[in-house]
């Protein structure tokens, strides 16, 4: 039942994908992992911006090696980065609220995407990341070892993350 | 030198370590409030870790009851699993994993979800029985996990926290370690501080005994010194004076002369240096006892008037009217310090004249008298005003052998007048004079209007009728000596060569009078004086005066004397007024005389 409602969803924002403003942002053809509100320029479902596997692929991808403090030893992560995400949807502001699959939330300022090099990780060491590995989407913070040991960003590394809504 | 600099060195350190160790402790509090804080978020992150995956377990055991009354499906109850399963993960990863009870309850949790992995996830078809028995063990396993945890955490807390902690230890470890040696070095400084610090105030102690030894040495020898040039000194003046009485020639009795002020001035040396020696000692005491000082000083004046009128010099006193007429102090000291003062003024003044004027302050409690002593001398330059009152200095090296003096007459001067209270000044022109101010500080002044102090008469008044004196007297050269002094009509002589002979003689002739020499073999004078005492005690016999005759005159010497039974003391050399001084002041034989000191 759900799913059917998803596809008829997916069709509508096909058909009034070219209503609205954004024209650059494709609609996604697959399940939507990521959703953009709150003050964006460009979207592509009345007010939001949503985003599929490949279409954050289709983002400045990347893959780094680093720590965390909740992993142990150097692990490899991939995917886009929050600038190229912000940029994307030409996000305005200054916070934003990133909420995950269950509820969690944390406000992480703007400034740390370019700040830290912030990664939307979505592979680790080499496989896509299911649910119960923190994924689809983890926000990474790069750290080295003895970073890591202090855990400055525990807050703001949410994973499971599936929300983001910019706040001025 | 290389002490004081090794010490200060050695400060720099300690200083240096003590600010390291608060250093240290400043960092290793920084370091600790941080590690509170680090171990309270540890706590905190570790409950919070265990409450979601509790709270997941619900939302599961949830998902499974919609999934069994068909409210959710599949999917939904395989993301609750995902979200259970990923909340177990990161509470299995975490720092729980050292403690064994929950570790446990967590392995059990992850065998449960790989067993059923295939079974919510990829099998066709999820009965409601398989359903429901999932579900109870969650319930199962989420109540143990809960049950573990509140004994752990509210029962045990100490485990948690050290588990918590565990990352922590290392660093302050460290610090810890640094401090502690920095104790250790300022408490191993500390100690060898002290060591050393003793070692010195032993030292210290040992060159304090060994500079009082050698200062009483000093004193002894002195003493001794004085007695050995004394005693022969006695013989030569003595002599010498007997023999400017006598019939001489007039070259005879120039020569004569020239040995009397030899000796004289051979004396005053001696006395000088001893002096010297009790005021460095700091032995040197002042009498506190009254006498006029202007009778004094007139008569200081007396003493040099010859002296002036030879170099056709005018010798001249103005008195302030409010110039005491009674002081009480040290009549001797003062007398020596107006006589230096005249003597200098007059040696070193070739035309014009020497003026003193003496006036009166009143300073607090206490009463000075300023005697400014001016001459129209050859003056003294700026240079040498601090020099001359050092032992053996004279202003011009090239004026020692014209003017003479022993040179150490004006540094006690300025002694006596210090120990007093008071100061000795110096002001000068060259070639034009010089004033002198000496400054004394006594203890009072009175306005008496008697004068208590006898005038020193000249022998010759004596009127005295016969009276019989015993001279007693190891030596045949002073026995003689006093002899030629004392010849005279009214007085017999009578000698005895030892003590023994003298308590003999006193038994039989009974003297009005008795010189006794101190220093004598077998037994001395102060032993003959005892027993002569005990045997007047016993018979109650009259009291018979015994002066000392002696080289030995040092102060503790006379009060000795004094002690044992003795009346007064005269000091060799003898002169001859103050032996005749002597005998008249002692003419009575009224024991209840009472002692005046020594002249």
């Amino acid at each position: 039942m759900l799913r059917n409602l998803r596809k008829l969803l997916v069709l509508l924002v096909i058909f009034t994908g070219g209503m609205g403003h954004a024209n650059d942002l494709p609609v996604p053809s697959g399940p939507v992992l990521l959703e953009v509100t709150g003050g964006i320029a460009v979207t592509n479902a009345d007010g939001r911006a949503r985003f599929d596997r490949e279409m954050l692929a289709g983002l400045d991808w990347r893959e780094i090696e680093t720590f965390t403090s909740f992993t142990d030893g150097p692990q490899r992560f991939a995917g886009p980065t929050l600038s190229s995400l912000l940029a994307a949807v030409g996000a305005q502001g200054q916070m934003m609220a990133a909420r995950a699959i269950n509820d969690y939330f944390v406000e992480i300022p703007l400034a740390h995407a370019n700040a830290h090099d912030v990664l939307l990780a979505m592979e680790m060491n080499g496989r896509t990341m299911r649910l119960r590995d923190k994924g689809p989407i983890w926000v990474v913070y790069p750290l080295s070892e003895e970073e890591a040991e202090r855990q400055p960003f525990d807050t703001e590394m949410i994973w499971q993350l599936n929300r983001i809504e910019i706040l001025p | 030198m290389l002490r004081p600099s090794s010490r200060f060195v050695r400060t720099l350190v300690a200083i240096f370590m003590v600010a390291c160790l608060v250093l240290l402790l400043l960092v290793l509090r920084a370091n600790l409030a941080r590690q509170q804080e680090q171990v309270a978020y540890q706590m905190s992150s570790l409950s919070w870790k265990l409450s979601e995956t509790l709270f997941e377990a619900q939302r599961l055991e949830q998902t499974f009851l919609a999934f069994e009354t068909g409210r959710a499906g599949r999917q939904d109850l395989i993301q609750a699993t995902e979200l259970f399963w990923s909340r177990v993960e990161v509470l299995r990863a975490s720092e729980l994993k050292n403690l064994g009870t929950l570790s446990a309850i967590t392995d059990d949790l992850l065998d449960y979800l790989e067993n059923n992995e295939h079974s919510i996830y990829e099998a066709n078809f999820l009965s409601m029985d398989k359903a429901r028995n999932l579900r109870a063990r969650i319930e199962e396993l989420g109540g143990e996990l809960r049950a573990q945890w509140i004994s752990d955490m509210l029962g045990d807390r100490k485990t948690i926290q050290t588990t918590a902690a565990s990352g922590l230890e290392q660093t302050r470890s460290r610090y810890e370690f640094m401090i502690l040696s920095c104790i250790i070095l300022l408490s191993v400084y500390m100690v060898a501080e002290l060591f050393g610090a003793q070692r010195a105030h032993a030292r210290e102690s040992a060159l304090h005994q060994a500079a009082r030894s050698a200062s009483e040495a000093k004193s002894a020898f002195l003493a001794n010194v004085s007695h050995e040039i004394r005693t022969p000194l006695n013989g030569v003046m003595g002599m010498a004076q007997v023999l400017s009485d006598s019939d001489l020639q007039p070259d005879q009795a120039q020569m004569v002369q020239v040995i009397l002020t030899s000796g004289e001035t051979l004396l005053a040396t001696i006395n000088d240096v001893l002096d010297l020696s009790k005021i460095e000692a700091g032995q040197m005491v002042l009498e506190e006892r009254p006498f006029d000082p202007m009778a004094r000083l007139r008569q200081c004046i007396d003493l040099h008037k010859a002296r002036a009128q030879e170099k056709t010099l005018t010798l001249t006193v103005e008195q302030n009217p409010d110039v005491p007429q009674w002081v009480v102090g040290d009549a001797l000291r003062f007398s020596q310090v107006i006589n230096n003062l005249i003597s200098n003024a007059i040696k070193f003044t070739e035309t014009g004249g020497v003026h003193l004027r003496v006036s009166r302050e009143s300073v607090e409690d206490r009463c000075t008298i300023q005697v400014a002593v001016l001459d129209t001398g050859i003056g003294i330059p700026p240079a040498v005003h601090q020099e001359i009152f050092k032992p053996f200095s004279q202003a011009d090296v090239s004026t020692t052998r014209l003017h003479g003096g022993t040179g150490l007459g004006l540094g006690i001067s300025r002694d006596i007048c210090r120990l007093t209270g008071g100061d000795l000044t110096v002001q000068s022109v060259l070639g034009q004079g010089s004033e002198f101010l000496a400054e004394f500080r006594f203890a009072h002044c009175r306005e008496l209007p008697h004068s208590t102090d006898p005038p020193p008469q000249s022998a010759a008044e004596s009127t005295d009728a016969e009276r019989s004196i015993l001279i007693v007297d190891d030596s045949a050269t002073n026995r003689l000596v006093i002899r030629r002094f004392l010849n005279q009509p009214g007085i017999n002589l009578v000698e005895a060569d030892s003590g023994a002979r003298a308590l003999e003689l006193i038994r039989h002739t009974r003297p009005d009078l008795i010189l006794m020499d101190v220093q004598m073999p077998e037994m001395d004078g102060l032993e003959a004086t005892r027993r002569l005492r005990q045997i007047e005690a016993v018979g109650s016999v009259r009291r018979i005066p015994v002066i000392a005759v002696t080289a030995n005159v040092m102060d503790h010497q006379v009060q000795e004397y004094l002690s044992q039974g003795m009346d007064d003391v005269i000091g060799k050399p003898i002169k001859k007024a103050e032996i005749l001084d002597v005998i008249r002041r002692y003419g009575d034989t009224d024991p209840q005389e009472t002692r005046n000191k020594p002249a």
